[in-house]
């Protein structure tokens, strides 16, 4: 028997490609029916799988090759577009981005305001390009700045600085402490506009137009 | 084209990543045959075979196909595709075919002449899995052991001994169905 499971082996192998027993195989079918049994059946069955080998074929490849071949180009078409897609995208993305964040709601200067600061005032005073920044002060058009009086002895307005005008009543004494001369200080108010900066100090004053030349004379000499 | 022709698999999977029409009609003539035989004779059915070879390329030249030749040969990936298809695909073509279609596959149509040939390729199909899948690329497509172990992804000396194992049970059904030829010839012969 243990003899028998030697041969098995080269047995299906030789079954297996068709070749002939060999010799020492040959003597042991000879003396072992069993062994020659299971070689007869091996070689039938190797003959049989030839027989089934000959009759597949995988016919014509042709339909398959181009239906294959024709996903390949749609996918391929697909694959290009989507990247071309992805590269005009990110600049335009990175365009619209840039214009959001650019925006003149944006810049710090313009936040609420309703006029244009440099349009504001264009008043004689060096450096002042301003802008109402109080919404209930009245609103000054450049034909408007005229008849400020820049406040002496105050450090000059930085260039784009967000201004505001308050009409407000004002002592002569106040006016003396602005730096003007004044004769004959007197202890009535007047009512002035004046353009403070953001840092609250007073940059020029304009007395009120009902006051004429002579009084204006009486303030200012 | 002939120079492509003489490029490795994984070479050719390269070229079509990057969009090389010329690879995949390469591939598709390399590989085309023995997949489709062995679908065929993993199924047993001619429609089965044609779709799964079809899914197979159209799985590989995929975007984002998932091939990694450090895993294994392009061919073994292919078959792979080729196997989990066919195993999702039993259970569904069992509900759908009658038992008589099952006892007869369409593949079988130019053996019918010779019973026994027919009976062999019907126990074939019966076979398990493993075993089926031994014979088919051992016997019926006629791959070494090696290059059988490399696509069923397991060592050679498994794949030898399913194929004995396989061999012994169709012998036996063979045998039978000799004996039966055998016996029907007699009585033909008979007055």
């Amino acid at each position: 028997m243990t003899d028998c499971r030697n041969w098995m082996r080269e047995l299906v192998e030789q079954a297996r490609i068709g070749a002939p027993a060999g010799a020492e195989l040959a003597a042991h079918l000879a003396a072992c029916p069993n062994c020659a049994a299971l070689w007869d059946t091996e070689r039938e069955l190797s003959a049989r799988f030839r027989q089934i080998r000959q009759s597949v074929s995988a016919g014509d490849p042709s339909a398959g090759r181009k239906c294959i071949l024709a996903q390949f180009q749609s996918q391929r078409r697909r694959t290009l577009w989507q990247r071309g897609f992805a590269w005009t995208l990110a600049p335009v993305a990175v365009l619209v981005l840039a214009l959001v964040l650019l925006a003149p709601w944006h810049h710090p200067a313009r936040r609420g305001s309703a006029v244009p600061a440099n349009d504001v005032l264009s008043l004689s005073l060096p450096g002042w390009s301003g802008a109402a920044e109080d919404a209930d002060s009245p609103e000054i058009g450049p034909e408007d700045s005229a008849g400020f009086l820049p406040v002496p002895f105050v450090p000059p307005l930085a260039s784009g600085e967000a201004v505001r005008v308050e009409r407000v009543e004002l002592p002569q004494a106040a006016l003396v402490c602005m730096g003007f001369a004044v004769e004959g200080v007197s202890q009535n108010a007047v009512t002035a506009e004046v353009v403070v900066g953001e840092d609250g100090l007073p940059r020029a004053v304009r007395l009120p137009d009902s006051l004429d030349m002579q009084d204006r004379d009486f303030y200012f000499n | 084209m002939t120079s492509l022709k003489l490029r490795t698999d994984e070479e050719l999977y390269r070229r079509i990543r990057n969009g090389d029409q010329e690879s995949v009609a390469v591939l598709y003539e390399r590989h085309r045959e023995p997949l489709y035989r062995y679908a065929l004779h993993m199924s047993g059915n001619r429609s089965t075979a044609e779709e799964v070879t079809q899914e197979v390329f159209l799985r590989l030249i995929a975007p984002g196909g998932g091939f990694d030749d450090q895993r294994g040969s392009l061919e073994a990936y292919l078959f792979g595709i080729a196997r989990n298809l066919l195993r999702r695909m039993r259970p569904a073509m069992s509900l759908e075919q009658a038992p008589e279609q099952m006892a007869e596959p369409d593949a079988l149509r130019d053996l019918l002449q010779d019973e026994t040939t027919a009976a062999l390729y019907r126990a074939v199909q019966e076979l398990p899995d493993a075993y089926r899948e031994a014979v088919v690329l051992c016997d019926l497509d006629e791959r070494s052991y090696e290059e059988a172990a490399r696509l069923m992804d397991c060592p050679v000396g498994t794949v030898r001994s399913r194929l004995y194992r396989a061999r012994a049970l169709l012998g036996a059904k063979l045998r039978k169905a000799s004996g039966r030829e055998l016996a029907r010839e007699q009585r033909d012969r008979l007055p």
